[in-house]
């Protein structure tokens, strides 16, 4: 069970947090959270795909890191320093071990005090969250605008895929995939744009798409569609690898 | 010349100085204190002695050096129109400015070289492990100052400050801190080293532009010191600096009374002027009380009616209790 503390600067003023990549510190995961305004930089990398929320009522959107829970193919962690292969990494990986609490008002930090990223006073890894004197880190300024924006994208997302749905722009698939060693593989559960319905929209209904600056992130999911070549072969490197 | 002849009391120390005269509240003078020292040896033989002294601790550290053209007589000040300032101020390797500086000795107009306030740990490793002042244990900040004839203009510094002249000879003028209003003190924040300065030029006092400085004259102190005798400037107190020989080296150290958590009052005055200087006279009146029965005249019975529990930032603080002041303050003014 995780414990999620409102940061403060007096109880976590020795904390630190270790920024380093790998399996170890939780990034072994096969899919993270993202938002229309990081497709651009995100669809460079990952396959973008749709993924029905926890409750079922809406979409998500997910960049897809492998094929099967706990795999990330990005991860490289040979010759013992751990590496993310990619120059964009989603917010929701880069916002561990912080989450956004809700107050009356304002936003607030938490941290996952059970996180393996959280570590002790005496650490001269990490960073450190507070100055001497309980002032800001740096680090910590600048987590506290990837988790504003994470907020603000997560919430623009719920409206997009709402408008994904609306013109059922989304249709579920399922991609067989056979290994170079012979084996199959199937991915399922995930949607992705329905592209005959989007070419068949109406001048209207684009406009409409465009203006709430959604024409483009669709396009981006569509395009990000060629990362899956990418995504197979790192698992067929990493198949040669473990043979 | 002096601006009076009236000068810095001076005290015979045998040996360390003891920790009440580390905590004076008045200026004092101690000859000799670091006669023993090699640098002021090295400074008494001659300019070249203790360059080559210094040179021996010396690996590639770069400092910030403030070069001036003859015409300012090494007053390092505003220029004319208080936009900017009558010098450069360049980024060097101390090497180089020991070598200007012999350049510039064999000048008849020499122009002014200055390196000041340079941390002695960075600059020159391992000097201080035969040319240092025991303050009782204090964790004190010592800098070392290198020039040729120069002007400081009076300023105050924070922390309590002694200062020893290694080589060269030098003139301290010194004022008391509630002299503010005579001494005609420039910007706050925009200045040429960090701290406001008085605009007075004391080589020449213009009593028609500053004739307040008249009155602040009558309450000046005057310290003439040579290589190895030592100065107290209390914390506050308005300084005036000469070098007046043209190979000059000071040591200061500076330190605090206070705790590390507490900042510099100065951010107060920037926060006073943000939120209350431009109050209606009533509400800043209001304000002025407050501040005195809070701050300026703190009184534990005046809390008496508060339980002690209940006093929060009204009790005496702490590191912590400093960090969730800290972090309040960061929050509301944020905006």
């Amino acid at each position: 069970m995780a414990t999620h503390a409102l940061l403060n600067n007096v109880d976590h003023k020795h904390l630190r947090v270790i920024t380093a990549r790998g399996a170890r510190y939780g990034d072994a995961v096969m899919s993270a959270l993202t938002f229309p305004a990081e497709f651009r930089e995100l669809q460079a990398y990952y396959p973008i795909v749709f993924a029905r929320s926890a409750d079922g009522s809406a979409f998500d959107a997910l960049a897809l890191f492998g094929f099967q829970d706990g795999e990330n193919l990005f991860l490289d962690e040979a010759g013992g320093t751990a590496r993310w292969d990619a120059a964009a990494i989603p917010l929701s990986v880069e916002r561990q071990p912080f989450l956004i609490g809700r107050g009356a008002e304002e936003l607030s930090i938490h941290i996952d005090m059970d996180h393996p990223r959280v570590t002790a006073a005496s650490a001269d890894d990490g960073e450190a969250l507070f100055l001497t004197y309980g002032g800001t880190s740096e680090y910590l300024e600048r987590i506290a605008s990837v988790l504003r924006t994470l907020h603000d994208g997560l919430d623009a997302a719920k409206a997009f895929s709402a408008a994904l749905v609306e013109l059922e722009l989304l249709e579920s698939f399922v991609l067989d995939i056979e290994l170079d060693d012979g084996s199959q593989n199937r991915l399922g559960g995930f949607y992705t744009i329905h592209e005959e319905r989007l070419l068949a929209l109406s001048a209207e209904q684009l406009e409409r798409l465009n203006r709430a600056g959604y024409l483009q992130a669709i396009y981006m999911a569509v395009a990000s569609l060629s990362q899956f070549r990418g995504l197979i072969d790192r698992k067929n490197r990493a198949h040669a690898r473990h043979r | 010349m002096p601006v009076t002849d009236k000068r810095v009391r001076e005290l015979q120390v045998g040996g360390a100085l003891p920790d009440e005269l580390l905590r004076a509240t008045e200026p004092y003078i101690v000859r000799g204190l670091a006669a023993g020292w090699p640098l002021v040896r090295a400074g008494l033989q001659a300019p070249e002695a203790a360059d080559a002294y210094l040179r021996r601790f010396y690996g590639d550290a770069t400092v910030t050096a403030m070069l001036g053209k003859p015409e300012i007589g090494g007053r390092f000040f505003y220029n004319d129109a208080v936009d900017g300032f009558n010098f450069l101020s360049v980024r060097a390797r101390l090497d180089g400015v020991l070598d200007e500086l012999q350049v510039q000795r064999g000048m008849a107009r020499p122009g002014a070289i200055y390196v000041g306030s340079t941390t002695i740990d960075t600059a020159l490793p391992g000097l201080r492990a035969e040319n240092d002042i025991d303050l009782d244990g204090r964790d004190a900040l010592a800098s070392i100052w290198i020039g040729n004839r120069t002007r400081i203009p009076a300023h105050y510094d924070l922390p309590d400050n002694l200062a020893v002249v290694a080589a060269g000879h030098r003139r301290f003028t010194l004022f008391p801190p509630e002299q503010l209003a005579n001494l005609y003190i420039g910007p706050i924040d925009f200045t040429p080293a960090g701290q406001a300065i008085s605009m007075v030029d004391l080589a020449a006092p213009d009593l028609d532009r500053f004739p307040r400085f008249a009155e602040a004259q009558r309450h000046a102190l005057v310290a003439e010191l040579g290589p190895g005798d030592a100065i107290f400037i209390p914390a506050m107190w308005w300084h005036n600096v000469e070098a007046l020989d043209d190979f000059n080296v000071l040591v200061n150290y500076w330190w605090r009374q206070s705790p590390g958590w507490m900042d510099t009052p100065t951010n107060a005055l920037m926060l006073a002027i943000l939120t209350m200087r431009e109050l209606p006279p009533a509400q800043r009146r209001a304000w002025q009380e407050i501040f005195r029965h809070y701050i300026f005249e703190p009184d534990e019975d005046s809390l008496a009616h508060i339980p002690a529990n209940a006093r929060y930032a009204l009790s005496p603080l702490d590191d912590d209790k400093a960090r969730i002041l800290r972090g309040q303050l960061l929050k509301r003014i944020n905006r």
